[in-house]
């Protein structure tokens, strides 16, 4: 057997991002003010920010819209410099050896290409070879695993431009995976999808996370992603990491919130049988029933054969918190 | 190194290639035409222009058309590679897709020179290689191989010369916004100037265009060397070898600050 070596591939410490964001002058003549008089605001993006992260690891980065996740990636991938702190990518300051630490990543991002737009696909692929360097032989065995996976095969005649995004995002994987990266960044790389994409895509994630060991960082809005693929979770807000630590651990501290819609056959007169059973709240709009419970305290069989007794339920759902949920919880268990 | 570079390079060459026969055969066809077209008319314009004139002050009319087409032709053979970059590359920073340019194992200048390819100036360059031979022909010159190394490293120098200044110019998106108006009169309005010989102009004119924005190193000094011509400009006669060191100098000059705007780009982001 052989005993993988755990070693930190990344490395941040105290990392801080400020950008400076231009006011801009109201009225008339705000233009002309811009140019003469400009006032420049400090935004904090990222916050004195610390972790790392062991080579073979999947690590999901969660949280709000702005919240500084990208930032934290892009100074990863070497786009950024930050403004202090320390970021290494295998022993490399990213942004200052950005050829030789682009050589060991693979980069996808959700809202931009990375693929050449006019031109067809194997092309594109093509040129990704010579651009790497990567040996005809992984060429060739990598092309045929990762396009047969994807479903790559009836595109590779088509110009980027014209694939749709479920076939682009496809094919942006592959790209991003035929130098056989160590690190593979993904910035909401299943924004968009249709389910039995996302699915191929996660399935292929999963293997090489698996198979070769390849280190996963992934920032996404999507529990799914998650749960299927990270062992591990970063949540950023705000600049500041709110939690780092399991998935389970999160869902279970944070997450245990549950949602149940009922579709009733009749309105229902009082809810305090609901309520003894120890559930948070309970909202009623003609025939649907809301109710919201922690999955500590009360089961949602408890619930339902509980309203089952004395009514007859037409349909039922119960849904899991959103991640947005659980920011707002980390918030609460924090000022508390 | 250096030759994993022409590879690559070629591969993209070979892309495009097939990019055009595959997709748009016709919309190049056109725009080849209508290149040829406007090139033709362009030159017929000056051609008309100076034969009415029979040269300007000491220059003779074939002259004229050498110190023309050495500004032409270098112009276009630095746009061919540098012009569609600096364009992009005002929307490039202002949309973040300039992001993809710094996560590749490549110089981010070179690939944004590798991933386009400007058919249009290669047509000028072309004609450019035809009006050098027939300026060569009418005036007499003898293509000996000293005569002939100074051309090449003039015009070499000239390339870089205008390449620099495209790089500059295209630089300011890394500071600025909008920066195409600034964009447009660097290249073209102060281009133009250079035309003809720089001492029909005053002084202040002159000395722009030798230290500021040295286009008069592009074709003058060039000219005057390869004529072997004594002039009346303000400048020492040593002047006219001068074209591959300012090149040099402009290009070193021009790198830096493009490094220093990725510097930039660095620390603000989109």
């Amino acid at each position: 057997m052989v005993i993988m070596e755990q070693q930190t591939i990344i490395k941040v410490q105290n990392l801080h991002k400020q950008y400076k964001q231009m006011i801009r002058h109201e009225g008339k003549w705000g233009g002309l003010q811009d140019l003469v008089n400009r006032k420049h605001k400090l935004m904090t993006a990222v916050d004195n920010v610390s972790f790392e992260v062991e080579s073979g690891e999947a690590v999901a980065f969660i949280g709000p819209n702005g919240a500084g996740k990208s930032t934290v990636i892009k100074m990863l991938v070497g786009v950024l410099a930050p403004t202090s702190g320390l970021v290494e990518v295998e022993g490399r300051i990213p942004h200052g050896n950005r050829l030789e630490n682009a050589k060991r990543i693979g980069v996808v991002f959700g809202q931009r290409t990375q693929l050449f737009w006019d031109i067809p696909l194997s092309e594109s692929l093509h040129l990704a070879r010579h651009m790497y360097k990567i040996p005809q032989q992984q060429f060739k065995e990598n092309m045929l695993k990762y396009s047969e996976v994807l479903g790559l095969h009836e595109y590779m005649n088509v110009a980027v431009r014209q694939l749709s995004l479920g076939q682009r995002m496809r094919a942006e994987l592959c790209a991003a995976l035929l130098h056989n990266p160590r690190i593979v960044f993904l910035d909401e790389p299943t924004i968009g999808l249709d389910v039995v994409v996302k699915e191929k895509f996660r399935s292929l994630i999963r293997d090489i996370n698996e198979k070769y060991h390849t280190t996963i960082l992934l920032t996404t809005h999507d529990m799914v992603d998650i749960e299927q693929l990270c062992s591990r979770v970063i949540v950023i807000d705000h600049g500041n990491i709110l939690f780092d630590g399991k998935l389970d651990q999160l869902k279970r501290d944070f997450g245990s919130e549950e949602k149940m819609t009922l579709e009733m056959d009749s309105k229902l007169d009082d809810f305090r049988e609901i309520y003894e059973l120890g559930v948070k709240s309970v909202e009623q709009e003609d025939r649907t029933l809301q109710i919201v419970y922690d999955n500590r305290r009360v089961s949602s069989s408890a619930i339902i054969s509980n309203i089952l007794s004395s009514y007859t339920v037409k349909d039922l759902i119960v849904q899991q918190i959103e991640i947005e949920e659980i920011i707002k919880n980390l918030y609460k268990n924090r000022l508390t | 190194m250096a030759w994993h570079l022409v590879k690559l390079y070629s591969r993209f060459i070979i892309a495009y290639i097939k990019t055009i026969t595959a997709y748009k055969p016709l919309f190049v066809i056109m725009d080849v035409v209508i290149n040829v077209a406007f090139t033709l008319i362009q030159l017929t314009v000056v051609w008309l222009l100076l034969y009415r004139f029979e040269g300007i002050s000491s220059w003779s009319f074939y002259e004229i058309v050498l110190l023309y087409n050495l500004n032409i032709f270098s112009y276009s053979l630095s746009a061919m590679f540098i012009w569609n970059p600096m364009k992009d590359l005002q929307m490039m920073v202002r949309d973040g897709s300039f992001d993809s340019m710094l996560i590749k194992p490549i110089n981010p200048l070179l690939h944004m020179i590798f991933k386009q390819f400007s058919h249009g100036h290669l047509i000028t360059v072309i004609f450019g290689v035809v009006i050098f031979f027939k300026c060569f022909n009418a005036l007499h010159i003898e293509m000996t191989w000293e005569w002939s190394i100074w051309l090449a490293v003039n015009i070499l120098g000239a390339v870089l010369i205008h390449s620099a200044i495209m790089i500059l110019a295209g630089s300011i998106s890394f500071w600025a916004v909008k920066s195409d108006s600034l964009f447009q009169m660097v290249i073209y309005d102060f281009r133009t100037l250079t035309n003809y010989p720089i001492q029909i102009y005053g002084r202040g004119v002159q000395l722009l265009l030798a230290f500021v924005i040295p286009y008069a190193f592009v074709n003058y000094f060039p000219a005057r060397l390869l004529l072997d011509k004594e002039d009346s400009s303000i400048f020492p006669n040593l002047f006219i070898y001068g074209t591959p060191l300012v090149g040099m100098i402009s290009m070193g000059l021009a790198y830096a600050v493009w490094r220093r705007g990725i510097r930039r780009y660095e620390s603000s982001g989109s």
